[in-house]
């Protein structure tokens, strides 16, 4: 019988992101800077989220169920794993691709187009020689999540080709096949992630303003 | 400025291009500055009017910076063929930057805040209707 293992905070909170990384990509890539800046401050809006709901969400969505020394990771690869959400050696690329992504929100935040009709919701607060180099590496630190992002699309396929595992559609429905003696996930608080959720939104207002003094 | 006749020679075509490469990128700096001396409260007038001035005397010189001659065929240059193949059009953007420019630097000149920050968007939508058609991306 298929158990619960994502909850459905995380679940939108994936397919959001990616949507968004995709959508953020576009834009950009086609002039479209104003849409390029509200997508970076959505995505701003789910990393404060998720942050959150890592220390209080579901169980599979807690840093501390998937954070984890070289010693599990280890572990893992000889076969003696069991347990449900991520495993040791995907937490390091969930781990990974949330930290790439939250450091190119943070950049973004400072930079400026290079004619100087865009700025970033914080950029007037360094020098604009700053905020352009910032825009350099910003740009330049796309191709670090896009390694990450292929990476973990290879992994999926490899598992689902070689370990006969299908790890997509649980993203989706939620509820995957457990070997038996694993316990499913227990769910978090809906009433926690609205708080969450109202967290990220209100930090998300405060910096598109500019970050002005309480 | 150096004015032309006829086709340019490959070295006076580069030292057009290096010119106008230089006066673009002043005009983004401009631009860059101005919203910050905008932003900073109270507003910096004084830094606002140096970079409308700029921006206006800059705008002034496009279209002898845009010379026949002066394309990707040439030199390294994000300036497309279009410049040249549909030249009135061309022209017609830069009057009308030169335009939005002018009044910006005239607001700025009396001191209005307010009234520079309204106008500064007709600027911004001078520079990317231009850039748009006859600017290629930067990589």
């Amino acid at each position: 019988m298929k158990q619960p293992v994502w909850d459905l905070p995380v679940r939108l909170f994936h397919w959001l992101l990616a949507a968004l990384i995709a959508f953020s990509w576009w834009s950009v890539k086609y002039d479209h800077t104003s849409w390029h800046i509200w997508s970076g401050c959505a995505i701003l809006t789910l990393l404060i989220f998720r942050f959150l709901w890592g220390f209080v969400g579901s169980s599979t969505a807690r840093f501390s169920s998937f954070v984890r020394g070289p010693g599990a990771v280890v572990d893992y690869l000889r076969g003696k794993w069991t347990g449900s959400g991520h495993t040791p050696l995907g937490a390091l690329s969930v781990v990974a691709l949330l930290l790439a992504v939250s450091v190119q929100v943070g950049m973004g935040l400072f930079a400026e187009d290079e004619d100087g009709i865009y700025m970033g919701p914080l950029a007037r607060l360094v020098s604009s020689d700053t905020s352009d180099k910032v825009r350099d590496i910003h740009a330049l630190w796309f191709y670090v999540i896009l390694g990450l992002i292929v990476l973990h699309v290879l992994a999926i396929l490899y598992y689902r080709l070689f370990r006969g595992q299908k790890l997509t559609k649980p993203m989706i429905t939620g509820r995957a096949e457990l070997s038996p003696g694993t316990a499913p996930m227990r769910p978090g608080k809906w009433w926690v992630a609205v708080v969450c959720l109202a967290i990220g939104l209100g930090i998300t207002r405060w910096i598109i303003a500019g970050a002005p003094p309480l | 400025m150096v004015m032309l006749a006829a086709a340019p020679s490959k070295d006076q075509a580069l030292q057009i291009m290096k010119q106008r490469h230089d006066a673009m990128e002043g005009l983004g700096k401009a631009m860059k500055q101005l919203h910050r001396g905008l932003d900073a409260t109270p507003p910096d007038v004084n830094s606002v009017r140096t970079q409308t001035a700029t921006m206006a005397s800059t705008a002034a010189k496009i279209p002898s910076l845009f010379p026949a001659g002066t394309g990707p065929d040439v030199g390294k240059t994000r300036a497309k063929p279009e410049i040249w193949k549909q030249q009135p059009l061309f022209l017609k953007k830069s009057k009308d930057f030169l335009a939005a420019a002018l009044a910006l630097d005239a607001a700025a000149k009396t001191g209005d805040m307010n009234k520079v920050m309204a106008l500064h968007e007709d600027v911004d939508k001078a520079c990317k209707s231009c850039h748009d058609p006859f600017r290629a991306p930067e990589h």
